[in-house]
């Protein structure tokens, strides 16, 4: 091989390049962890204010950008609050029924959590949805492995690495979540898996189970990490796995990861 | 040395904006790759052989107030900066005529490839699958980049104290 062909700059690449995937393969080893700590903590106080800002003039944008639609969404609105009228009287009775259904399956209610408030202040930026940062970690007692949630007990995610005052929060489309749920309506079991921004998936469903489009999907409890009774999200579409011995669900999640500002970090439970 | 430290602290700081800043401001939610636009900027007026040593600073960084696997920005940008300093000097794109619109040329190529070898080295080493390419987040990046490109380039080019641009000039022997 001729000496022209590796030029100094193309050796120059090939070294730097061959010292940076050392540098990939090092990193589950967690040698980088303390330097990672160290930028982490450092950038903490410019991620608040980032992200306060951005969501403040995020909200100018977005309420300029809809003032052409609100004589459209007006009319909307009327139409729906006719709508909302009739259905807030059927509803009415489907709340005592939905009282008793938790009372069956022993669901936890939000206020029989330890919850830690939390302020977003970072963000997958590629646009996957595969995680959020929170602005509490270790100083507030946060551990790995816990659920986070929303307002409702909705369950968006599980803390993955902690740092001393943020916490990186891996969100249930993420490729590695995996958490044990349920179809509240049939009682069908599975796993929920991340797809990335298209969804996430109930998998490993037995045949035998049943699973209807519109079901709301919760937690099982098995393990005893995440707590029985969280809302997941409702299914949109039901299939069978290409070697048919499981049904697989696309859950849609009750809340857009992209737009979350305050979250719950479940302590633990009273 | 002043002017590393500065130039550090302003990749520290763009590397914290892309996580923080860019994702609430940009169209479909998708951040912009504010640090990669840098990176751009300064390799089309630099050669690679001084500008190499900030690709990998640039790229850690980033790696690391991104919570992602430390290295892989940094192999990105090595690659972007070669590639553009290849395709100057193959192309023999003079100083003059590297001006806001061969920088926007190499951003639009730079934010594919980045986005696809994102993808790829993050599905090579297990932290990610090649479903998570989305034609839709990779419009969204391209728009926004070239909106983050209209707004940095002329301070950055400006203010040359801070950013380590040179000019580099022809010399016929």
């Amino acid at each position: 091989m001729s000496n022209k062909f590796f030029s100094p700059k193309l050796t120059k690449l090939l070294a730097a390049l061959a010292v940076c995937l050392l540098l990939v393969f090092l990193n589950p080893k967690k040698i980088f962890d303390p330097v990672r700590g160290i930028f982490v903590n450092v950038a903490y106080p410019f991620q608040k204010t980032f992200y306060f800002i951005s969501e403040k003039t995020g909200d100018i944008f977005f309420l300029l950008s809809s003032i052409s639609n609100l004589k459209n969404e007006n009319e909307e609105l009327i139409r729906e609050n006719g709508n909302l009228s009739s259905r807030l009287a059927e509803l009415t009775g489907e709340k005592k029924e939905n009282e008793d259904l938790r009372k069956q399956l022993q669901l936890l209610p939000k206020k029989d959590f330890q919850l830690e408030a939390a302020t977003v202040i970072a963000q997958d930026s590629e646009g996957l949805g595969s995680w959020i940062m929170a602005d509490k970690g270790r100083s507030s007692g946060i551990e790995t492995g816990m659920p986070v949630i929303v307002y409702d007990g909705i369950l968006i995610g599980r803390t993955s690495e902690v740092f001393e005052n943020s916490a990186k929060i891996s969100l249930l489309t993420d490729s590695s979540s995996s958490i044990n749920a349920t179809d509240l309506a049939t009682g069908a079991k599975g796993i929920i898996a991340g797809e990335y921004s298209l969804g996430i998936t109930l998998d490993m469903v037995e045949q035998t189970e049943v699973l209807n489009e519109g079901d709301d999907i919760v937690t099982s409890g098995l393990g005893g990490a995440i707590p029985k009774g969280l809302l997941i999200g409702k299914v949109a579409e039901v299939r069978s796995t290409a070697d048919k011995l499981f049904q697989q669900a696309l859950v849609i999640p009750k809340v857009k990861y992209a737009d979350l500002s305050t979250v719950f970090i479940v302590k633990g439970t009273f | 040395m002043y002017q590393k430290i500065l130039t550090f602290s302003l990749v520290f700081l763009t590397a914290v904006a892309e996580v923080s800043l860019a994702p609430n401001l940009f169209f479909g939610r998708v951040g912009a790759d504010i640090v990669l636009i840098l990176v751009i900027i300064w390799s089309s007026r630099k050669s690679f052989e001084s500008f190499w040593i900030w690709a990998i600073i640039a790229g850690s960084v980033l790696d690391a107030v991104s919570l992602g696997r430390i290295g892989l920005n940094a192999i990105l940008f090595l690659i972007v900066s070669f590639g553009i300093n290849f395709l100057s000097k193959r192309f023999f794109v003079g100083q003059r005529s590297r001006n806001f619109f061969w920088v926007a040329v190499l951003v639009l190529a730079g934010t594919v490839l980045g986005y696809a070898s994102g993808v790829g080295l993050n599905a090579a080493v297990g932290e990610m699958s090649w479903k998570a390419f989305s034609f839709r987040n990779m419009i969204f990046k391209l728009v926004n980049n070239l909106i983050v490109l209209a707004i940095i380039y002329r301070p950055v080019i400006s203010f040359r104290n801070i950013f380590p641009i040179e000019e580099n000039k022809l010399v016929v022997k």
